[in-house]
């Protein structure tokens, strides 16, 4: 419910793949469509809708990237980010 | 371990400091690292200070639903309620995942005890932790430690010993009111976003930041500049191979040879000498043979490489414990997803640097089952630091040594490279992830380094004394005797009899060049037990310096055929513990790519020095041909380069995942 609620207030700003999100900006999670079970370990990594999360930077070859969430470091290849749904967050 | 009446399980999230705090409780000397994964294999000791509790250390996992191979260990050994007490060890500086595992722990009912490790440092990052907060929430003891530091020890175990006679006194002493909070029959999905929001709203009330407003810590800030120059887009590999570089060129190169060289030179000659007259004069000269030719030259051969070795395993214990291993992961992934490998398999190649049995159980933190396959079969390919004992004997006596001893690394990396894509033409993985978290740089503790170098030299001399100097004492016995145990030539001794049955083996491979191929022949079997046997054989066997007994191109397919081959009995048992029934194709595959490299670096080495014009002509084609083929291909995939995860990429990843 409360999902749905925040998804008509923030209508405005559009839900994109975190695998395109920009270096140093902050993002919200919306979903996310990986399989089990790291839909699930990603979770429990932190990776939970309503998380804030950024891309701290690109490896050299472009895969993996390294996020910021839950105050610390995570390390994800493309093929993971693609999965995630952001929004970017207005402070 | 019998005697003790409690079980204390250590468990927490990687790299937190579970086995440092293992260490000092029991007084053990488990192997520690800045980088999550360094303990894949459950370890028990007693607790020095109380000595009816004995503690377990788990390796370090995020959740109890387990992802990998080593998190199920511990996963499983949590659910069996094994343990009277858990001791969950908090990172301070990375607390709120830190406590989603705490969540899911007192859901087991067993009584826990939070240690708050590296308090220390995150109060110099201005991060303070309010333990009796947490306390309230939680219902279970929080005690603020150092385990490096070596501070809070006496307090955390006055509160593990409340906490036993407590559950003891009621045998319901787990809090219920978390339970109820976190519904079993919810999907760990579901659970997951429900303990983040609950933890994350504890930890903002009950840390407060003092010197930094912002949420980034001092240390954080120090890790970000230091990773914008190793993480950079330019500079990163350039770094990587000076790191490396400068680790092989200080240990084996410089300082390391200087060491080396004079025990060769001088201790292992006097040695000898001295074990010679005392044994003319108060034995045999039999006797006198078997000490000096025998035992002091086979061992001290290998004991000449401690200092090389003990050096090397220095500077990767120094390389593990400041963090960046991890990033040597991270680099590397992009370029070893191509050859179906992972970042983590980078780590299990640097480990395998020093010894491939810790390479190999390092594969156990890769999720899919091809990858680590792949990892197991490939990490052995590395040349160990026993395998460098062959390269050095091998290349010390050559002109040009350095540049040919280096040219063996560069040559195994091809080696993994290639065996990489023909495992991956075989069986494509399809369940690739790499998930791994970036841990802050960590300046490394001079005591832990000093610990494990010990260690590892020890080891290493306990194996010369063992091992070596058993092999040393069977192939001497073996050199003299003949089968009706009569005293012969050498040219006669058992193993040159069953030396000149397998030489012909490896006669394609160059082994004969210098007319010693049974003696070649030999060392190479005599590796099995441990490959610096092979250097003890050929010092035991061979009449004169061995670079006279082998054309150089001998010795380089000598050398290769070493590096490349079924690791030692060691590391076989450890691929056969990890791998089971495969374990014969790893292998099989190790000693044919050994034989079939080896092969042709001899054959077309030959070749080449027989017909020097039409080798250049045929090579100049060769790299003509690859060069348009490779070029083609990178033009077929051109077509969408810029689109760096579009939209219509993910529109088409989703199709993938779902239909």
């Amino acid at each position: 419910m409360s999902n749905n609620f925040q998804h008509k207030i923030h209508n405005f700003s559009q839900e994109f793949c975190l695998s395109s999100a920009t270096a140093g900006k902050n993002y919200v999670i919306c979903r996310c469509n990986l399989a089990e079970p790291t839909k699930t370990r990603l979770a429990e990594l932190g990776m939970v809708n309503g998380a804030t999360v950024a891309v701290a930077r690109r490896a050299p070859t472009g895969s993996p990237l390294q996020l910021a969430v839950q105050g610390y470091w995570l390390c994800l290849r493309k093929e993971q980010a693609q999965g995630f749904f952001v929004r970017e967050k207005f402070e | 371990m019998n005697s003790t009446n409690y079980t204390i399980a250590l468990c927490g999230n990687p790299n937190c400091g579970k086995t440092t705090l293992f260490n000092l409780l029991t007084g053990d000397n488990q192997k520690v690292g800045n980088w999550p994964g360094v303990t894949v294999q459950q370890k028990t000791g007693v607790w020095m200070s109380w000595s009816n509790a004995c503690v377990v250390d788990t390796p370090g996992t995020y959740s109890l639903n387990p992802y990998t191979e080593e998190e199920k260990v511990s996963c499983q050994y949590l659910h069996s309620k094994k343990a009277n007490l858990l001791l969950n060890v908090v990172d301070c500086t990375q607390l709120v995942r830190s406590l989603f595992f705490t969540t899911q722990l007192l859901q087991l009912g067993l009584p826990v005890v939070v240690a708050l490790n590296f308090c220390d440092e995150a109060e110099r990052n201005g991060t303070f932790v309010d333990e009796k907060k947490l306390q309230a929430t939680f219902g279970c003891p929080f005690v603020k430690i150092s385990a490096a530091k070596r501070t809070g020890i006496a307090q955390l175990c006055e509160q593990c010993k409340i906490a036993l006679q407590r559950a003891s006194a009621n045998k319901t002493a787990a809090p219920t009111k978390l339970c109820t909070k976190f519904p079993q029959s919810e999907s760990a999905y579901a659970q997951a976003r429900r303990r983040y929001n609950f933890v994350g709203r504890i930890a903002k009330d009950a840390v407060s930041q003092t010197k930094h407003t912002n949420a980034q810590s001092r240390q954080k800030q120090t890790t970000q500049k230091i990773d914008a120059i190793v993480l950079n887009k330019w500079l990163a590999f350039p770094v990587f191979a000076t790191v490396i570089a400068l680790v092989f060129f200080l240990s084996v190169g410089s300082v390391g040879a200087f060491f080396a060289d004079t025990i060769n030179n001088r201790l292992t000659p006097l040695l000898q000498n001295a074990a010679n007259v005392f044994f003319l004069k108060y034995g045999t000269p039999r006797l006198a043979s078997l000490v000096s030719d025998g035992i002091v030259a086979g061992v001290m051969s290998v004991v000449g490489f401690l200092p090389q070795v003990t050096l090397l395993f220095a500077a990767l214990a120094t390389l593990e414990a400041s963090g960046y291993t991890a990033r040597i992961a991270f680099i590397t992934d992009g370029l070893l997803g191509k050859i179906g490998l992972g970042g983590r398999s980078a780590v299990a190649m640097i480990l395998g640097c020093g010894c491939s049995v810790p390479a190999i159980t390092s594969s156990r933190t890769i999720k899919s089952t091809t990858e680590r396959n792949a990892t197991i079969t490939l990490a052995p390919f590395m040349p160990c630091s026993a395998k460098l004992a062959i390269i050095a004997f091998l290349t010390s006596a050559m002109s040009n040594g350095a540049v040919i001893a280096t040219s063996f690394y560069l040559l195994s990396i091809v080696v993994i490279v290639a065996s990489g894509l023909l495992l991956k033409c075989r069986k494509t993985a399809n369940d690739t992830t790499f998930i791994m978290e970036l841990p802050t740089y960590r300046r490394p503790s001079a005591r832990n380094v000093l610990k494990q170098t010990c260690e590892r030299a020890e080891s290493f001399l306990t194996k010369a004394g063992t091992v070596i100097l058993a092999a040393s004492v069977a192939l001497w016995f073996a050199q003299h005797y003949n089968f009706k145990l009569q005293w012969v030539d050498t040219q006669n001794g058992m193993l040159a009899t069953i030396g000149k049955i397998i030489a012909p083996l490896f006669y394609p491979l160059g082994f004969n060049d210098g007319g010693y191929g049974w003696q070649f022949a030999v060392a190479t079997l005599s590796g099995f037990s441990a490959k610096e046997t092979v250097v003890a054989t050929l010092q035991l066997l061979l009449p004169c310096r061995p670079d006279k007994c082998i054309s150089i191109l001998g010795a380089y397919s000598f050398v290769v055929y070493n590096v490349l081959t079924a690791p030692c009995v060691a590391a076989i048992s450890t691929i056969f513990a990890e791998q089971r029934k495969d374990a014969w194709k790893s292998l099989a595959f190790q000693i044919t790519t050994a034989y079939v490299v080896s092969l042709t670096i001899y054959q077309v080495g030959s070749a080449a020095q027989r017909y020097p014009k039409i080798f250049v002509t045929l090579l100049t084609c060769l790299l003509i041909a690859a060069s348009t083929a490779l070029a083609l291909k990178h033009n077929a995939k051109t077509a969408c380069r810029n689109c760096n995860g579009c939209k219509r990429q993910c529109a088409n990843f989703q199709k993938h995942d779902f239909n």
